[in-house]
């Protein structure tokens, strides 16, 4: 039986796909709390970020970068190049990504059951938002490619 | 632009898609507020309306850009990098 917290995402999640169909991004469900977004920046580059939402909101969503073709994740190749939220560590640095202050991430200092109230999240609480922001980003003239 | 003097606009929003047409002479801040206001997002968060990765100056008419109907925009919520 689905609980409030599973519907609650469910309807997060499809505001995530119907913003896809208006954008044209490729968009896959792959179980009841992962799915995966394609995105293109503005020089063509492909990324495809698959999100892990258990335990949201409890905890923040984590955003990977995976490999269209051999399904690995978080491979440097695989991610931008530096800048603003894509952090030197192949993560994306926002408090609202759990990979961000897991280990390897820039900010193992943030309490993610805080997620919501750091400061630097703001507005930026729904998986709509974050997968917006990304697209952001990306179509960005800051976006300088992938990492080499 | 549109030739009379309205603008069909979909926008991405953190609550999924909105659609709506705006008189061209309205402010994007105004635009940015009734896009806020229509799809329930928390009024004291701070929005921005973006066009393929370009922030929109908030003090522009929405007409000034030369956006056709139907144009894709992005309701960004703040949120900075650190």
């Amino acid at each position: 039986m689905a609980t409030v917290e599973d519907l609650a995402v469910e309807r997060e999640i499809e505001a995530v796909r119907q913003n896809a169909e208006l954008h044209g991004w490729p968009i896959e469900r792959v179980g009841p709390r992962l799915f995966r977004v394609t995105l293109t920046a503005h020089n063509s580059d492909s990324y495809q970020i698959e999100v892990e939402c258990q335990d949201f909101t409890v905890s923040p969503a984590a955003f990977h970068w995976r490999n269209q073709e051999s399904g690995q994740l978080d491979e440097p190749a695989d991610s931008p190049a530096p800048y603003g939220f894509f952090h030197g560590t192949g993560r994306i640095c926002a408090p609202w990504n759990r990979l961000a202050s897991t280990e390897g991430g820039p900010h193992l200092e943030w309490v993610q059951s805080n997620w919501m109230q750091q400061a630097e999240t703001k507005g930026t609480i729904k998986l709509a938002a974050m997968v917006t922001r990304l697209h952001h980003e990306l179509r960005s003239q800051q976006y300088r490619g992938r990492r080499q | 632009m549109s030739t009379d003097g309205k603008l069909t606009l979909k926008v991405a929003t953190p609550a999924g898609p909105y659609e709506d047409t705006f008189q061209v002479t309205s402010k994007v801040r105004e635009v940015v507020a009734i896009v806020v206001k229509a799809m329930g997002l928390k009024e004291g968060d701070t929005f921005e309306l973006a066009s393929d990765g370009v922030p929109l100056d908030d003090d522009r008419p929405i007409g000034s850009f030369g956006f056709k109907d139907g144009t894709v925009l992005d309701l960004i919520a703040s949120g900075s990098a650190v």
